[in-house]
């Protein structure tokens, strides 16, 4: 934070100081009084030292960086007849960089938020569970020898209070001392709480029906219990990483609030920042009502794709942890934080089988989507049965060319490839939040291997036969594979952009007969994916 | 000999057809495109080997009579087909198959087919194979592969799984890219290009890179045919100051970018598609754990009514880039709440100065990428604070590296009229 971001904090602060004033008139029945009070570090340095023991003639080069903000909020109210600090609420946050060429260094990071206990007496007091919780979180290295020298990044604590006479106008203090700031602040008004709770707290990535997707939220303001009305509340959205399954980061989607588009994160999101020179725009303001409730619509983001199954099209969504903070607009430091999930129930990793494998690319390892093999119940059954089925059918083949004195063909498992995410939701192949591969939604369905094809494995092998020529024993795989499969579900035509929906399309290659699952495979005017596999629709 | 197996071999079929969960259907027909590139999609002058399979491994009968028709389309030119067809006649090919048993297994016919050299790009050209017998079955009896004409040209595309491989500062960063070619052409003489951001330097790669200059790296890939691919694995090292730099700031604009491209002098269907950029923050290395706290069943939020029951629903994730090992959860409850019952059920309870109604432990062992759980507290309201009552929940595991969201609570009042 430079100290242009330090003067438009203050100013900022300032500002709420006056708008603290003007609600104090309009909510007398919040009685006590609020104080502030910050501390911020902001030091870069390069020096040369040298330490005591002679570690190195001309000194160590050293390079110090710290950015460190500590802001409290201390609300004063008479209880029982005595003054107490009814809330303490302390949000800090800070990086620390340090490197000593030649002996070694550190990188620190440190930030949360903690709601304190109620104080009788002094208002910085903290228990020891949360100074241990207050602390700065480091790497070091070593570089040389430098046995004993040490560094270590600023101190953590809660900024103290100045008595009342020290404030200027009775509401202000601050001081400066080279690249410490201390400022502290007083309301005669005393700080609301904010709340938010969600319902439910976990909803559909994919929209079947209208809500499938929605979560209702409640906010809600008060003064020390009693209702806020007409208190403004702002609000954010942010995914949080790696959730849903997708490992891929950028640019992803955050939903919607009262259908306003929250935009996307791309990395750690701003609610996690510690660089207030960039604060963050809410996605939407709301105004409360009676009881100091306002209702808020969360949508978890649809791709814009629509899906056909059997029973019917849905709008595929993404699935993730979404977590959505209110903030009063008077006081940004009071807030409140829900989440909600979106995630299909119920599917599970397909298991290990005797008669299929489990060939993913991608799967286990660190790629945008390592876990791709989750299944509901029915359709993993089903592919069991398949599997079986497959395996039995090639073994009566085999007993039949052996007895025919021929050689039995290599038996090929069923191969298996993208199932479905742990949580549902799109499989976006492309990696960018839009389907690239649709009807992987639910785990109502999945992808098999064609045995090789595209890999160039299995391409020219062929088969002897009791009668007639050889065959193409790839090739004979996966036409019995299709067969066997319509007893299990239908196939996908439009999976693999195989959807011919082309006016004048003959009755056989037409869209609907496609997706009702009939077996034409013809091409749309998009992109050309490489067919390594089938997809069999099972549920949808 | 031969009949004696192919009568055995029907045999088994028809035992294995009647034991066969569903019921039979008769004739199937099926297509498929042969060969290493099994998309149906081809240049003018391209010539294609269609699989097509006859079969009735369901069917409970024998179907006599049995005939295959294909029909080829204006634009596609026949230049043979395996086995011979009885007949063939103006574009429309017949095989007599006499009896298909029941169970049989799929006959195949092969079709070499030419596309005509003049047909311009997004020709639909539908080749039908249909199978006649003695009797009407439903299902399988029709079908069409439909090929569509393309330009003879390559597409190269590009695939990288940099945009989730952990970007951290602590050792080299390794991620893959993978360069295909979905045209209908080999992509000749490939070039891949990699030009890295500031702050970020090259270590090493398979295959090594043919030129490393400055921030921008290259590599030879050769010729690509169509459907298939190469890999390249890169090694990088982003620097401690870059880490300071990006991995504490919301400026939107403050992020590493990389640009990925590749070339070849074929003729190229997309050039968009073999150009790809990534933005990254540098992240810590390790877990990413956060908790959270929903309060289930309350009418309101932040208020709680004295004589009821509520449940806390303590929500936990990790968001990191290691799995967290040796998690535990805890959730601390204010003086006037006791715990009924929880799923899963508290490994460990402890009185606390702080937290008068009693800490909760959880033991939940690992908490894998992205992986998020709950747990379920019931709890008797006896009493509210008037200056409000808190519930905390925290969270801690042994390789967190992450600073927020470690501890989340809730104040509540009570509840007014």
């Amino acid at each position: 934070m430079g100290t242009n971001a330090l003067a438009r904090q203050a100013v900022a602060l300032g500002a709420a100081v006056l708008l603290l004033s003007s609600f104090a008139r309009a909510q007398e029945s919040c009685q006590g009084e609020t104080w502030r009070a910050a501390v911020h570090v902001e030091s870069h340095r390069s020096y040369t030292e040298s330490p005591a023991g002679g570690y190195r003639a001309n000194g160590f080069q050293v390079t110090d960086d710290t950015d460190l903000s500590v802001h409290a909020v201390y609300v004063k109210q008479r209880r029982e007849g005595k003054l107490q600090w009814v809330s303490r609420r302390v949000h800090w946050s800070g990086v620390a960089y340090n490197n000593v060429e030649g002996c070694g260094g550190f990188s620190c990071e440190t930030g949360g938020d903690l709601e304190l206990r109620p104080s009788a007496g002094d208002p910085t007091w903290v228990s020891g569970e949360d100074a241990a919780r207050m602390q700065w979180r480091c790497r070091r290295w070593r570089t040389g020898n430098c046995f004993g020298y040490f560094h270590a990044p600023e101190s953590i604590v809660m900024p103290k209070l100045v008595s009342r006479e020290r404030l200027r106008g009775g509401c202000c203090y601050s001081e400066q001392h080279g690249d410490r700031l201390y400022s502290v602040w007083a309301s005669p008004l005393v700080a609301e709480d904010v709340a938010i709770e969600a319902d439910p707290t976990q909803i559909k990535p994919n929209r079947d029906s209208p809500g499938d997707n929605r979560s209702k939220l409640k906010v809600r303001v008060t003064c020390q219990g009693a209702a806020l009305e007409d208190a403004d509340v702002r609000l954010t959205v942010h995914v949080e990483e790696r959730s849903g399954g997708h490992n891929h980061i950028p640019d992803r989607p955050r939903g919607k609030l009262n259908g306003i588009d929250c935009g996307v994160d791309s990395g750690t999101s701003a609610d996690d920042m510690l660089d207030s020179s960039f604060p963050e725009e809410p996605c939407t303001t709301v105004k409360t009502g009676p009881g100091g409730i306002a209702e808020v619509k969360f949508d978890s983001p649809l791709t814009g794709a629509v899906d056909h199954a059997r029973y019917g099209d849905y709008q595929v969504g993404i699935s993730g942890v979404y977590k959505i903070t209110a903030k009063s607009a008077r006081n940004p430091d009071r807030s409140a934080s829900t989440r909600v999930i979106a995630k299909v129930d119920n599917l599970d990793r397909i298991p290990p089988g005797d008669n299929y494998v489990l060939d993913r690319p991608g799967e286990g390892a660190g790629g945008p989507h390592p876990r791709g093999l989750y299944v509901s119940a029915a359709t993993r059954a089903a592919f069991v049965k398949l599997a079986d089925e497959f395996r039995h059918y090639q073994d009566v083949h085999n007993a039949a060319l052996v007895s025919c004195g021929k050689h039995p063909w290599p038996v090929a498992p069923l191969s298996i490839n993208d199932i479905a995410l742990p949580d549902g939701g799109v499989l976006d192949l492309n990696s960018n939040w839009r389907p690239g591969h649709q009807t992987h939604n639910k785990g109502e369905g999945g992808d098999f291997n064609r045995f090789g094809a595209g890999s160039g494995q299995l391409s020219n092998v062929t088969g002897e036969q009791c009668y007639g020529g050889p065959v193409n024993i790839q090739n004979w795989y996966a036409h019995t594979l299709l067969d066997l499969g319509t007893f299990y579900g239908h196939w996908d035509c439009t999976d693999l952009q195989m959807t011919n929906s082309s006016p004048g399309a003959s009755a056989v290659t037409s869209k609907a007969k496609c997706e009702a699952g009939e077996f034409p495979t013809s091409y749309g005017n998009g992109t050309a994916w490489f067919p390594h596999r089938l997809h069999l629709h099972v549920e949808d | 000999m031969r009949s004696r197996a192919a009568t055995l071999l029907t045999a088994l079929c028809a035992l294995v057809a009647t034991g066969s969960a569903a019921a039979g259907s008769g004739l199937s027909v099926t297509i498929l495109r042969s060969g290493n590139d099994p998309r149906l999609l081809a240049a003018p002058g391209q010539t294609v080997t269609l699989s097509i399979a006859v079969s009735n491994l369901h069917g409970q009968t024998d179907i006599r009579d049995t005939a295959l028709t294909v029909s080829i389309p204006t634009g596609l030119v026949l230049k043979q087909a395996r086995p011979v067809p009885n007949r063939s006649a103006a574009q429309r090919l017949v095989w007599n198959l006499g009896t298909v048993k029941a169970g049989a297994f799929a006959q195949i016919f092969e079709l070499d087919l030419q596309v005509a050299p003049r047909l311009s790009r997004g020709s639909q050209l539908s080749v039908l194979a249909a199978a006649s017998g003695d009797r009407s079955w439903s299902g399988h009896d029709a079908v069409a592969a439909t090929l569509m004409v393309q330009d003879p040209a390559a597409d190269l595309t590009i695939e990288s799984d940099l945009n989730s491989v952990p970007f951290t500062a602590v050792g080299p960063v390794d991620f893959g890219v993978k360069v295909g070619n979905l045209g209908t052409i080999a992509a000749s003489a490939t070039t891949l290009r990699i030009k890295l951001p500031a702050g970020v330097s090259f270590k090493s790669s398979v295959p090594a890179a043919a030129q490393v200059g400055g921030n921008v790296i290259t590599w030879q890939l050769g010729d690509i045919a169509p459907v298939q691919s190469r890999d390249v694995i890169v090694k990088i090292q982003p620097d401690r100051q870059l880490e300071a730099a990006l991995s504490h700031t919301a400026n939107p604009n403050n992020l590493a970018r990389f640009e990925l491209d590749a070339f070849s002098p074929a003729p190229s269907l997309r050039p968009t598609d073999s150009h790809l950029e990534i933005a990254r923050r540098v992240e810590p290395a390790g877990a990413n754990l956060k908790v959270w706290v929903n309060v289930l069943g309350a009418k309101i939020p932040g208020a709680l009514q004295a004589g009821k029951d509520v449940i806390f629903e303590v929500g936990y994730g990790n968001f990191g880039n290691q799995t967290a090992s040796k998690v535990s959860v805890s959730l601390g409850l204010d003086r006037g709440l006791a715990m009924i019952d929880s799923q899963p059920p508290v490994a460990r309870s402890a009185a606390s100065g702080q937290f008068q109604g009693g800490i909760l432990w959880w033991e939940v062992g690992e908490v894998g990428i992205g992986e998020t759980a709950s747990i379920r507290t019931r709890v008797h309201v006896d009493s509210v604070a008037e200056t409000g009552t808190i519930v905390r929940a925290a969270i801690a595991a042994d390789n967190d590296a992450g600073t927020i969201d470690k501890v989340a609570w809730v104040k509540s009042f009570a509840m007014r009229p």
